[in-house]
């Protein structure tokens, strides 16, 4: 077989499973190499065994693509900053290999538990690679890659504050409380609501990787906010007063803290189906007709895009007929 | 029809519908035209030798009637359900398959080289086979694969792979 070229190889490969390529990487140096570096192959087979649909298998392979990051700049300087986690290169053999090994261990009882109960006082230095999206008060717990152990570790964490956030002006503002119920998570970033006498609801966020620092201000307002996170992705709406038309909408990126605000239609949900790092969508100004058996609804899709000068829009209106009640969620499904 | 001359120097006359399975020859056959000179003139195949060239004719014969399988088809590795269709070989195509690995691997390099989609795919399947269902050690066994990992390191390859015990 070692005279084959490697265009026979691939045809070979394709036709064979993927336990029976692993085992024949298994055999020697050559062939581990010659079944390895068909990225191509692999990459198609991950995703087709792994969807990328899936919320778990896509933060299955963020977590991946996090702990590679941290193993390639494990020898760098200690980080002040949170890392770019921007163009991973991701060896697609080897994440196809591990992601069939975590599902083998949870299949043969191979894992390990761990009770979390002490609050660190000293930030972690290291790499986060996965932190639980679990609500109790404003604790976050994250798995930790650090360089003075082998293993990952779990560290519970309370983000730092001292009432007190700096606007995008610069300006101080002052808050009295914490919302522990309002809290939400993007993928890097704790978002929660702080209440002031002074200047209403503010809404502070975190990075995940540096909770021991100030939190970043997104918005103010003197009403309820209805808030939307999607990845790297921020929606906020406020509930402005009863007689007023319209309300404030914010569209504001996390990764670069672009913000774009404009005034919305006041009596339409606002959610974002889809998003991607430089691109949103998102839906507002719900309409609805008919009977709750037959509705029809008339929603607006908008497109930004950080490009050119500096979002590029696009608005859209559709029609959807017969929808229900769960529009949004079904939109968000299905990724309109 | 079409004479063929392997290697050897062995001519093989065939009809011209049988060996147009073999794009490489249907395309040559094509671009000399309909004249008589091209059942005359014997074809050079100096990368095929005459045992093989034998086996190819007679895959060609048996399978004369069905459609011709395209480059376009080169990715379609998985049967509807998303099962893999290695297993998925008809009876003659198995006994066709049924020689030894030298003759296998000259049968596979000659589809590739007569571009003979079909064929390509019936043999590489038969090895994708051979693969299956065998340890490590049993690979090795079967296409004389010599072990050059360190015990280290075969360890550690064992450690990483030993999911594939599920497979």
């Amino acid at each position: 077989m070692y005279r084959l070229p490697e265009e026979v190889l691939d045809y070979i490969f394709k036709a064979a499973e993927d336990g029976a390529l692993f085992l024949l990487a298994c055999t020697s140096r050559q062939w581990r190499a010659r079944v390895s570096h068909r990225q191509y192959l692999w990459r198609k087979r991950f995703m087709r065994q792994f969807s990328q649909q899936n919320k778990s298998e896509k933060e299955w392979l963020r977590q991946y693509t996090r702990a590679c990051h941290s193993k390639v700049y494990s020898n760098s300087a200690v980080h002040e900053t949170p890392i770019s986690r921007e163009n991973p290169q991701i060896d697609w053999f080897d994440a196809y290999s591990k992601r069939c090994a975590t599902e083998y261990r949870w299949r043969h009882d191979q894992y390990s538990t761990h009770c979390l109960d002490k609050v660190t006082s000293a930030p972690p230095c290291g790499t986060r690679l996965q932190t639980l999206k679990f609500k109790r008060g404003l604790l976050v717990a994250s798995q930790w890659l650090l360089p003075s152990q082998q293993q990952p570790v779990w560290i519970l964490e309370n983000p730092h504050h001292d009432f007190v956030c700096k606007d995008e002006l610069g300006h101080k503002k002052y808050f009295e409380e914490l919302r522990s119920e309002q809290l939400w998570y993007s993928d890097d970033h704790l978002l929660v609501l702080a209440e002031s006498r002074s200047n209403g609801s503010i809404l502070l966020a975190w990075h995940l990787d540096a909770l021991h620092k100030p939190p970043q201000h997104i918005m103010t307002a003197w009403y309820n906010l209805h808030v939307d996170v999607y990845e790297n992705w921020v929606l906020v709406k406020d509930y402005a007063e009863e007689c007023a038309e319209t309300s404030t909408l914010l569209v504001y990126n996390l990764s670069n803290n672009l913000r774009f605000s404009y005034e919305g239609d006041k009596s339409g949900r606002s959610r974002i189906p889809s998003a991607e790092a430089n691109r949103i969508r998102f839906v507002r100004g719900v309409k609805s007709y008919g009977s709750p058996e037959e509705w029809s609804s008339l929603i607006k899709v908008r497109q930004l895009t950080i490009g050119q000068v500096p979002l590029e829009e696009h608005e859209a209106e559709m029609l959807l007929e017969n929808f229900y009640i769960y529009l949004i969620e079904i939109l968000r499904d299905h990724e309109i | 029809m079409v004479k063929l001359t392997s290697s050897e120097g062995t001519e093989f006359d065939v009809e011209r519908s049988v060996i147009e399975r073999s794009l490489l020859i249907k395309n040559l056959l094509d671009d000399v035209g309909e004249s008589d000179t091209c059942a005359y003139t014997p074809i050079p195949l100096p990368n095929v030798s005459g045992p093989i060239l034998a086996k190819v004719i007679e895959y060609c014969e048996h399978h004369r009637n069905d459609p011709v399988v395209g480059h376009g088809d080169a990715d379609a590795e998985l049967d509807a359900s998303g099962a893999r269709v290695s297993d998925e070989i008809d009876e003659w195509d198995m006994e066709f398959c049924k020689v030894d690995q030298g003759t296998l691997f000259e049968m596979i390099l000659a589809a590739n080289y007569l571009d003979i989609r079909s064929m390509l795919d019936l043999t590489c399947k038969t090895v994708a086979n051979m693969i299956k269902n065998k340890t490590p050690e049993e690979i090795r066994k079967t296409f004389n694969i010599t072990n050059d990992f360190s015990p280290e390191e075969e360890e550690q390859v064992q450690r990483e792979n030993a999911w594939c015990e599920d497979r």
